[in-house]
């Protein structure tokens, strides 16, 4: 009996505190969530300074800490089906943001990415200062898949949520982390965001059995130190979690603890202040040339029993990994063989057997990206590309290479990072590359085929991947090797036009001839449009300068042969160039421009240009002088040479003719943030010389 | 254990269940459907009839073969059934038709099917398995729970090829699952669509049929000669109704088209009949008897769960008590109390915000505090007049409040109130007044205000300076009525709508804003949630920058450094249907030099140009819909007339005038600057055919004006004094007349 009361009293006490428990956290949800953003003086005054610094951003983030740490997963059985993309090693990042608002009424937006390798936690927020208590809260949240370009990445996803910042200097508060279920995936951490960061810290702790290689990119003012750092927003981090999540934070060691095990962990902290927001530009590199950051990859760990496991140590690690990827396609090349057979049936030459597999899939299999999202880098078997006829990358890659396998050639998967990525492989990480094609050996020579690019012809290789280091398959071992850069007169655009004046309009006949990227982009425009609508675009195609221009007699050849060049001619009258006095005519023969040069560099901008092929281009204009009329004056000769491109741009005088000649080449097809100057001087140079009229007086 | 617990919960939810049910329930209905549409259309030679395709078509992308479709509407012992069925064979000719068909959007409504034929006759049938979808969850933060909702499901198409023929099947039915696994049929369903006969593609043959039954009535309307429903079979319980029609081109894709109004379309509803409620008709216009709107309108008015969410109690409570500063009438206080709820704040309302919603709380609001008002339905233009009209659903609602004599329509979050959207303007509007008898209310026939050109003014006030080859340009734009419509949605919205909170709560208005995002709680309202989320991601103003470069981007002139300078405040006033906002640019391409003159094509700057009129419609296949009747009023300040003579000042000038419009250009010479004004007024919203040419007489003016230009000079320093304006408002000492003459040449 005194048993059974013993008893009563303890369920009456667990249920006693369970509820008083409840009751605590009921009210807890009602305090923060009748709280008001609160605003102080002090942050309203830092938050005035900071919008004279950036008049057209809404928040700033005065304060923000990032924490990486490692762990081991002992829990996890690695044997499973989907153990290659499950490590024994983890890694988890823990964000903390101090946000403040810098314009009245304004929202603050927040997303958070990850993939179904990664679990983000609950994201807490709060309004009050550190000094006035917690009053911490989970905002509302959309989570949702993500999609770029209207390619659907089945796997991507953000979170999202948002906040009222009614007044300048409302200061928000929010923290979240992630945790990578595979190490690899963990490659780089920014410093920047969406909005001006004033300071953010990175802190890296890593234990002392783990060889970790961190790598500070496009990081001049980054400051690195070593040693614990104070990072009490952490702790704070922890305590809100644990207990608003009952997370499974056993592993870690209590921030009391922490000083105590400092000789078992490296602490490193990179910290950067002011940092600028990232934006979109024209003509964008790709973020890892210029946003500073951190790059990040696990060289060796040791487990619990001594043992040591490679990572990403060396491009072997990196190779190991991909290939345990491609060894479990399950690849039926059987189910390939005989539409490879019947293409290259009665053809003779390799070339020609080679060509028409190659050229069957850029035609036939379409670029779907209905794969596993963006953490995927396993190809499709290529019975299932074959027979869906659409595929990614590595689909189109895989099946290339075992159709050409089947015909008895030496076909290789190969991996590749295009331009717009900065690394190469001396950073062995799944950072460096983005892509998949097909390596060919092929009578002692080497040829790289992207089945995606449609209409490229063999030996031909896409601006994207020119010059790009390759890591192509070669059983347990890899061939390292580069796609070769091809110069910029593959791409080369010419126009000549004959022309005379009538009355007051400009006539005459023009040839344009576009040779590689600038010839296949333009068949490309041409396949997106309807059959019945592509006449009237390739008339608006030509037609640069609009209404002001009629065009007529429209000519073109070769337009779908690959390797080779499209040719155009037309007839055009252009109304508005010519002006007409008692005693002078004012002409401008600028119904076409040269392209890429009138793109302003804003001063805000951050990155140099990235064009998507090297330009190389050339107009000759031919006038008739009037009868009765001689040159006057002509604007001045713009010739400009910077590091990266060239231009010139001048009038001669050929008979009766007048000559404008203007050419303009990008022979990389990128432009350095150190020649925005030059670039913006080209840019006015060039628009001055365009403004300029030619002027005839009478003889 | 984590992923494991943290997938379970992500996929298996009893929602995903009961959607693999409805999946499951849907095609087994789905194979039901189409044994006997099938049946049919073997038995009756409707789809597979091999037809000639007409030479004309030799060039067309794809040619839409056949195309069955089968409406249904009836009582059956589990419930109402409401669907359709379609069959439609697509012949596909070229890569633009390749990559339309590659891939399919799904939804949570419809069943699809997908077969691929090949020329030699084989079959590949659609994978269900590669569908994929996004899934989004929406978690309410203060009680932790979530709502899951697939999203943006897409299946691709396997083998296509040119030449192939794509047979695509649809399913739809409206059935859903309540929270315990079963069935919900339709209640008090009504549906209403048009159906138009011009395809994106051209069509050979179509056949539609709809089959209805007790309790459903069908009404229909074959408008602009549309082919007319034919009654095809009838026993006790069903009626088989069918249109038949083909051989029709797609119509070319033409810019402001008056394509509703002009092209061939079908209209048709589903109905049953409502509970009586008579009115008393005041009106002397008693041609059409509009008394079945009543019980519509009653339903709106009594609808609890509309009506009853809170809001009218709040807003009482809160005008009761003083805590609002605005006065004014109640429902322009209310109206400014809504719309600050539905855009800064409130999860109470912004879930609910929709039109019917905002129509039955404003009338709980105005019986609340004894306001004198009476409810409005207009037919918009576009879908015919009363005579015309076959669903409720075609009908435009909403409020007048007899004191202010304002109407508050459908709730626009751009429109203020007393603003009639452009296409109920002039119409014969039907008043009905509940507070005169609930029973017998009054309906009378009233002709709506009808807005002219004046009423929408855009004016654009350029202040020009000449700088080298370049000129620097600021520019205070102001729109009034509708024209402002366009770029308020270009304008950060928090600027737009946060002054409804500052002028109801005064100085504390930031204290009033519970900082959370709205939640959902209703499935149905989802998108509308998504489009409030989406102004606030805009309410920013670099993006309103980039929006507005954007927007102003045109053919006539190129600009470079664009700033947005500021929005005035009377723009975010209740009452002051006006939007002006400053921004600062520099055009590049508006001037040409030689090493004596400038030439300056200020005629871009004159005239909205309707580029896509003349430069592909000489013949116009339909009518031009304006965006709205509008005057655009151009004024030019040159500011350096001190500096520099322009000649061909005069020959700007111009005037033409007919019954599509008006278009004129003048010019003055002030002492230190030059004014050119331009306006161009388009009398009407809707531009018919016949008034085409009206049309391009107006179009080829500002063409020419486009054209025009001004010769430049710079003046010496002694003739700086000599600008001078004279009684006629021409120039002295205009040394450079001489070059008058050529200038337009």
């Amino acid at each position: 009996m005194p048993k059974f009361k013993t008893l009563l009293v303890l369920v009456f006490i667990v249920l006693t505190a369970s509820c008083s428990s409840s009751r605590k956290e009921r009210e807890y949800f009602d305090r923060y969530h009748t709280d008001r953003p609160f605003v102080d003086d002090v942050n309203t005054d830092i938050a005035l300074r900071l919008r004279k610094e950036y008049p057209k951003e809404s928040f700033a983030d005065v304060g923000s800490e990032i924490l990486i740490e490692y762990y081991l997963d002992d829990n996890h059985d690695f044997h499973g089906s989907d153990s290659l993309m499950t490590t024994h090693l983890k890694a988890r990042v823990t964000y903390y943001y101090t946000i403040l608002s810098l314009h009245e009424a304004a929202r603050f937006q927040f997303a958070v990415f990850y993939n179904k390798h990664m679990t983000t936690s609950k994201i807490m927020a709060s309004y009050a200062p550190k000094e006035l208590g917690e009053n911490w809260f989970q905002p509302n949240t959309t989570d949702m898949s993500y999609e770029v370009d209207g390619y659907f990445y089945s796997d991507a996803r953000l979170n999202s949520f948002s906040a009222y910042m009614p007044t300048v200097g409302t200061q928000l508060r929010f923290t979240y982390s992630q945790d990578y279920e595979n190490v690899n995936y963990l490659t780089n951490v920014y410093f920047s965001e969406s909005f001006p960061v004033k300071r953010r810290k990175i802190i890296v702790r890593a234990p002392e059995w783990l060889d970790l290689n961190t790598v500070v990119k496009n990081g001049k003012w980054v400051k690195t130190e070593k040693g614990m750092p104070n990072f009490s927003h952490i702790a704070d981090y922890r305590r809100i979690h644990q207990r608003k999540e009952g997370l499974d934070y056993n592993w870690y060691d209590s921030y009391r603890g922490e000083k105590e095990k400092e000789r078992v962990y490296q602490y490193r902290t990179y910290s950067l202040t002011n940092v600028k927001p990232r934006d979109a530009y024209a003509a964008e590199e790709g973020p890892t040339y210029y946003l500073p950051h951190l790059l990040i990859r696990v060289d060796k760990y040791k487990d619990k029993n001594g043992e040591v496991h490679h990572v990403m140590g060396n491009l072997d690690d990196l190779y190991s990994w991909y290939r345990r990827l491609v060894q479990s396609i399950g690849n039926k090349p059987e189910a390939v063989k005989e539409q490879a057979a019947k293409l290259t049936a009665g053809l003779h030459s390799d070339e020609e057997k080679v060509k028409a597999i190659f050229y069957w899939v850029q035609d036939n299999v379409r670029y779907l990206a209905f794969e596993d999202g963006l953490a995927g880098f396993k190809p499709e078997p290529c019975q299932m590309v074959y027979a869906n006829r659409y595929g990614d990358c590595k689909g189109m890659a895989n099946l290339l290479t075992e159709m050409l396998k089947s015909q008895g050639y030496d076909a290789r998967l190969t991996w590749i990072g295009t331009r717009r990525i900065a690394y190469n492989y001396s950073e062995p990480s799944m950072a460096v590359d983005n892509h998949m094609i097909c390596t060919l050996n092929l009578n002692g020579k080497r040829y790289f085929l992207d089945a995606t690019e449609d209409l490229i012809g063999f030996g031909d290789y896409a601006h994207r991947i020119q010059g790009r280091e390759v890591l192509i398959e070669d059983g347990a071992s890899y061939i390292l090797d580069s796609v070769p850069d091809l110069p910029a007169e593959r791409n080369a655009v010419n126009i000549y036009a004959d022309m005379h004046l009538d009355g007051a309009v400009l006539k005459g006949k023009v040839k344009e001839s576009h040779k590689g990227e600038s010839h296949t982009r333009i068949m490309r425009y041409f396949e997106s449009k309807k059959s019945d609508r592509r006449k009237t675009a390739l008339e608006r195609y030509l037609n640069r300068q609009g209404l002001e221009n009629t065009l007529s007699n429209i000519q073109q050849d070769s337009i779908f042969y690959r390797l080779g060049s499209t040719h155009f001619s037309y007839d055009i009258a252009c109304n508005d160039l010519s002006l007409t006095t008692d005693s002078s005519v004012y002409l401008k023969v600028n119904f076409v421009e040269l392209p890429y040069y009138s793109l302003q560099w804003d001063k805000s901008r951050q990155c140099g240009l990235s064009f998507s092929y090297k330009v190389k281009e050339n107009h000759e204009i031919h006038v008739q002088i009037p009868d009765g009329w001689q040159v006057a004056n002509l604007p001045d000769t713009v010739s400009v040479q910077s590091k990266s491109f060239s231009s010139l741009l001048y009038y001669s005088q050929a008979g009766i003719d007048l000559v404008m000649h203007a050419s303009f080449e990008i022979p990389d097809g990128t432009v350095g943030w150190e020649e925005r100057r030059d670039w913006e001087n080209n840019r006015k140079l060039i628009h001055e010389f365009y403004s300029k009229y030619v002027v005839f007086i009478k003889k | 254990m984590k992923k494991l617990v943290l997938t379970l919960i992500l996929l298996s939810p009893a929602f995903v269940k009961a959607q693999s049910r409805l999946d499951t329930l849907k095609r087994e209905w789905f194979q039901q459907a189409k044994e006997s549409c099938v049946q049919k259309i073997a038995s009756e030679d409707l789809v597979f009839k091999r037809q000639e395709i007409p030479a004309e078509w030799s060039k067309s992308s794809a040619i839409i073969l056949s195309s069955y479709a089968k409406y249904f509407a009836y009582s059956s012992k589990e419930g109402y059934r409401i669907g359709q069925y379609s069959l439609d064979r697509i012949l596909l000719r070229d890569e633009y038709a390749l990559e339309d068909f590659s891939s399919f959007a799904l939804d949570d409504e419809s069943y699809l099917n997908v077969r691929v034929i090949k020329s030699d006759g084989s079959v590949i049938e659609l994978d269900h398995s590669r569908e994929v979808y996004g899934e989004y969850i929406y978690t309410n933060g203060n009680t932790g729970k979530s709502w899951h909702y697939l999203d943006n499901r897409k299946i691709p198409v396997p083998g296509l090829e040119f030449g192939d023929i794509i047979e695509i099947e649809r399913y739809g039915e409206n059935i859903k699952f309540n929270s315990k696994g079963k069935v919900i049929y339709p209640t008090s369903e009504e549906g209403f669509f048009i159906m138009r006969m011009h395809e994106s593609f051209p069509i050979l043959q179509r056949t539609v049929d709809f089959e209805i039954g007790s309790p459903f009535e069908l009404k229909w309307k074959a408008m602009n000669q549309a082919p007319v429903l034919k009654e095809v079979s009838r026993n006790e319980n069903r009626i088989t109704y069918r249109l038949t029609d083909g051989k029709r081109k797609n119509l070319k894709p033409e810019y402001w088209s008056t394509k509703s109004s002009e092209e061939p379309y079908v209209k048709v509803a589903f109905s049953k009949a409502r509970e009586e409620l008579k009115g008393e008709i005041l009106s002397e216009n008693k041609e059409y008897d509009p008394s079945w709107l009543l019980p519509y309108i009653n339903e709106i008015r009594k609808d609890r769960e509309l009506s009853q969410s809170g809001v009218a109690l709040d807003f009482a409570k809160d005008n009761f008590m003083g805590t609002f500063k605005f006065s004014g009438s109640v429902a322009r206080k209310f109206y400014s109390y809504y719309r600050s709820e539905c855009f800064l704040n409130q999860h109470s309302i912004s879930y609910e915000m929709s039109d019917a919603h905002f129509l039955a709380i404003l009338s709980r609001v105005l019986d609340k505090f004894k306001v004198k008002y009476e409810w409005m339905a207009a037919v918009p233009k576009e879908l015919g007049t009363w005579k015309d009209v076959v669903s409720a659903d075609e009908v435009y609602l909403g409020i007048r409040v007899k004191q202010e004599n304002e109407i508050y329509t459908e709730f626009d979050p751009y429109s203020t109130y007393n603003e009639l959207d452009p296409s109920i303007q002039g119409t014969n509007a039907v008043f009905i007044d509940f507070q005169r008898s609930e029973k017998h209310p009054g309906l009378r026939f009233e002709e709506l205000p009808e807005s002219g050109p004046k009423d929408n003014l855009l004016t654009t006030t350029w202040t020009l300076s000449i700088d080298g080859t370049r000129v620097n340009a600021e520019r205070k734009n102001a729109f009034t009525g509708q024209s402002r419509f366009s770029p308020m949605e270009y304008l950060p919205h928090t600027l737009l709508f946060d002054d409804d909170y500052k002028r109801l709560y005064g100085k504390n208005y930031a204290l009033g804003i519970v900082s959370s995002h709205p939640f959902i709680e209703r499935r149905d309202l989802w998108d509308r949630m998504e489009e409030v989320a989406d102004r606030y991601w805009h309410d920013d103003l670099k993006y309103a920058e980039k929006q507005l470069t954007y927007y102003f981007r045109n053919r006539n002139y190129g600009f470079e450094d664009y700033s947005f300078v500021r929005l005035n405040d009377p723009a975010r006033e209740l009452g002051s249907p006006e939007l002006v906002f400053t921004d600062k640019m520099t055009l590049n391409s508006l001037l040409g030099e030689s090493d004596t003159i400038k030439i300056f094509h200020i005629g871009r700057l004159l005239g909205e140009t309707i580029y896509h009129l003349d430069a592909e419609d000489s013949i116009r296949q339909t009518g031009i819909m304006m965006r709205t009747p509008q005057t655009v009023k151009t004024v030019i300040i040159l500011k350096d007339a001190a500096k520099y003579s322009y000649s061909g000042l005069r020959y700007l000038d111009t005037t033409v005038e007919n019954e599509a419009g008006s278009f004129s250009v003048s010019h003055t010479i002030h002492d230190e600057q030059v004014e050119i004004i331009a306006i161009q007024t388009f009398t009407g919203q809707r531009l018919g055919a016949n008034k085409w040419n009206d049309v391009l007489d107006l179009v080829q003016c500002v063409a020419e004006t486009n054209r025009k230009k001004l010769l430049v000079t710079k003046k010496a320093e002694q003739e700086k004094e000599e600008i001078k304006t004279t009684d006629d408002g021409q120039s002295k000492g205009d040394k450079v007349e001489e070059m008058e003459g050529s200038n337009d040449e």
